[in-house]
């Protein structure tokens, strides 16, 4: 899963990018509007965090602005104000939902694994296909019952196959939801995943579609 | 003299009407006495006159005509039988001898004894314990004495009763002027207790203006200063509102940042994520300690400086003080300041103020000129006032937001540098304190040029 962070303050934009990590997200983060529309435009994000005290704009004309060019991507607003008309006015230009400063790390992981499954069109926090079940916000993973041990990167890749069970996901769909701007990426590594995972779930839970990419039916 | 305008207007009203009532009284009676005693005398005087021609003609009537002693005497006699049969006025007393006392006749309301000593004129005289006014009229030849009396009391009963009279008014007219004021402070008063009732029913917030009414004119200046007053503390209160409101989102931030560095310095199990994440806890610390120092420090310029003198404080010398202060910070980003004119250069300026002043702007010259950037302090002296310029080669400040960036919280650069978005506002603050001008340029080297103009006659704080 990709998140893009908008925050002026740098070090809660750190403690985040560094928190959402430990979460297996690959985050990139911006610390001024300017450059918003074009990562939105050059990456395929998961979930947009938007601060709304940015110096010189109001985190609210970005957020106008970006549903009225037609992103519909799901949008969690961090703000330190926290009066109920500025929570209407944020929700009402289009804002998913709403943390006020300061928030909990864990909080935030959870509204976001909750953001993204209402986006993906789920009710229940459990993700599963053909006797895999998923437990996103307590990191597990049952196969037939028994719990399977997963590196971040395959949990990563599980998760948004399971995410998008039945489609298929391109390599390099499957590469940017994983590394952040920055990280390097050898050309296979995407290969060696998947074969570890199939050792693990089982060969034929993962098919591949020559010259497409992979998917979980 | 009593507090109570009531009371006042009381004494006042009635001592003046009393005093003014008395005097009046007072000329009338005399003048009605005076009056009334030429009256009376001239009524005396006329009977006296009346009653010597009387006697005068009855006794020389025949006095020629019939010779002897003896004549004269039935003359007399007559005369008495005469007067018995005139009916005069019960309070009017005569006496009318002839030859010394060879004749004497007394009216039925006179005293026995004689009326008078005197052979002419008035006298008043006290004859069994009354008072007579008397006159006394004689005949040219000596013969016949006249004395025509009048009882003192006849007069007195009637000066009595036009004081009496002049009286009554004023014993009417004080009790109903005295109901009239009590009752006429009460409706002035009115309009007064009800804005008291307003007044006393109001939350120390509800500060709406007054609304006047039928106050008295007198009032009304009371009315508009209260109201003036009003609209200073809605203004000051709400500005206080709004900066708590905008302090306490500002901390937020800070503490958000904080509370997600200890939340991965806690939870991870790498010494070099721990040890960055505390690093920036630390950091973190130090930029709020200033963020907090900054929000004090406008918080005490707000109201307070109004009442603080001025002294005279050497400007070259305590911006000379201040560049020392921050050139280690200037040294760390290789940033050369080039402060001219060195001339000492007096005004009266309130000087921690002024130095907190220069110092924020310092502070953000050095912040936003980068590395390797260069800072030029101008003090001069002109005609009307001494100018401060202080310009750096940062990112300077597009035109259309030079206005905003006064505001509190406002933050115009969208670099890395993060600043609490208060050191312009405190600027402006002393700025206007010392009635001095502030305008931001563009600099020789395209950074921030902030001129501050302090006028010569600004000692009015």
């Amino acid at each position: 899963m990709r998140i893009l962070l908008v925050e002026d303050d740098e070090i809660l934009g750190d403690g985040i990018v560094a928190g959402l990590r430990e979460f297996s997200y690959s985050i990139d983060w911006i610390k001024t509007g300017k450059h918003l529309h074009s990562a939105l435009l050059s990456t395929d994000y998961d979930i947009l965090l938007l601060d709304l005290n940015l110096p010189g704009e109001s985190g609210l004309n970005l957020l106008r602005n970006l549903r009225n060019s037609g992103k519909d991507l799901p949008v969690l607003i961090l703000t330190a104000r926290d009066t109920v008309e500025d929570r209407v006015k944020g929700l009402d230009l289009g804002a998913d939902d709403y943390l006020i400063k300061p928030f909990d790390l864990d909080e935030l992981a959870a509204r976001i694994r909750a953001l993204i499954r209402r986006d993906h069109g789920r009710t229940s926090p459990l993700l599963t296909s053909g006797g895999i079940e998923m437990d996103v916000a307590r990191h597990t993973v049952n196969k037939n019952g028994t719990g399977i041990d997963l590196s971040a990167r395959e949990f990563s890749i599980l998760h948004l196959l399971l995410e998008s069970a039945g489609k298929v996901m391109s390599k390099r769909k499957i590469e940017d939801s994983l590394y952040a701007w920055g990280e390097e990426i050898e050309s296979n590594t995407i290969e060696v995943h998947i074969h570890n995972l199939r050792k693990k779930l089982g060969q034929d839970t993962i098919k591949t579609i020559r010259g497409v990419g992979y998917v979980i039916k | 003299m009593p507090r109570s305008i009531r009371q006042r207007l009381l004494v006042f009203i009635l001592a003046l009407t009393f005093i003014s009532w008395a005097t009046i009284a007072y000329t009338n009676y005399s003048d009605a006495r005076h009056e009334i005693g030429e009256l009376f005398d001239a009524h005396l005087v006329q009977s006296a006159k009346v009653l010597l021609s009387l006697v005068d003609a009855e006794l020389y009537e025949e006095k020629f005509s019939e010779n002897g002693d003896n004549g004269e005497n039935i003359r007399l006699k007559e005369v008495e039988d005469h007067l018995f049969k005139h009916k005069y006025e019960k309070l009017l007393a005569f006496q009318i001898a002839v030859k010394g006392n060879t004749f004497f006749f007394s009216s039925a309301g006179a005293p026995g004894q004689v009326l008078s000593e005197k052979t002419s004129g008035f006298s008043s005289n006290r004859i069994e314990g009354k008072l007579w006014r008397v006159y006394t009229l004689q005949d040219l030849p000596g013969i016949i004495t006249v004395r025509v009396a009048e009882p003192l009391s006849v007069r007195n009963g009637l000066i009595n009763e036009i004081a009496f009279n002049l009286i009554i008014p004023l014993l009417i007219g004080l009790p109903v002027i005295f109901l009239l004021i009590w009752k006429s402070v009460d409706i002035i008063f009115k309009p007064l207790d009800e804005i008291a009732a307003d007044l006393q029913q109001r939350g120390p917030a509800h500060l709406d203006p007054i609304t006047i009414g039928n106050v008295p004119t007198e009032v009304r200046p009371l009315i508009d200063a209260i109201n003036k007053l009003f609209r200073r503390l809605d203004k000051v209160l709400q500005n206080e509102r709004r900066f708590t409101a905008d302090a306490a989102h500002e901390l937020r931030t800070p503490l958000a940042g904080l509370k997600t560095q200890t939340q991965i310095a806690l939870r991870t199990r790498d010494i070099k994520k721990r040890e960055h994440a505390l690093q920036n806890i630390l950091k973190s610390i130090d930029r709020t300690s200033h963020l907090v120092d900054q929000l004090l420090t406008l918080a005490r310029l707000e109201p307070g400086l109004e009442s603080i003198h001025l002294e005279n404080c050497n400007l070259s010398r305590l911006v000379s003080d201040i560049v020392d202060d921050v050139m280690p910070f200037a040294a760390g980003k290789n940033i050369t300041i080039d402060f001219r004119n060195m001339r000492s250069i007096q005004i009266p300026v309130h000087t921690h103020a002024v130095s907190l002043l220069i110092r924020n702007l310092l502070d953000n010259a050095i912040r936003y000129s980068g590395y390797g950037g260069h800072i030029d302090i101008d003090l001069s002296e002109k005609d009307t006032g001494v100018l401060l310029q202080i310009a750096d080669s940062g990112p300077g400040i597009p035109r259309e937001l030079r206005e905003d960036v006064f505001k509190r919280f406002f933050r115009a650069n969208q670099t890395a540098e993060t600043g609490s978005g208060l050191g312009l506002s405190i600027v402006k603050q002393i700025a206007d304190l010392h009635h001095a001008r502030i305008e931001l340029g563009e600099s020789g080297q395209h950074g921030l040029q902030v001129d501050i103009f302090f006028p010569n006659n600004a000692k009015s704080v």
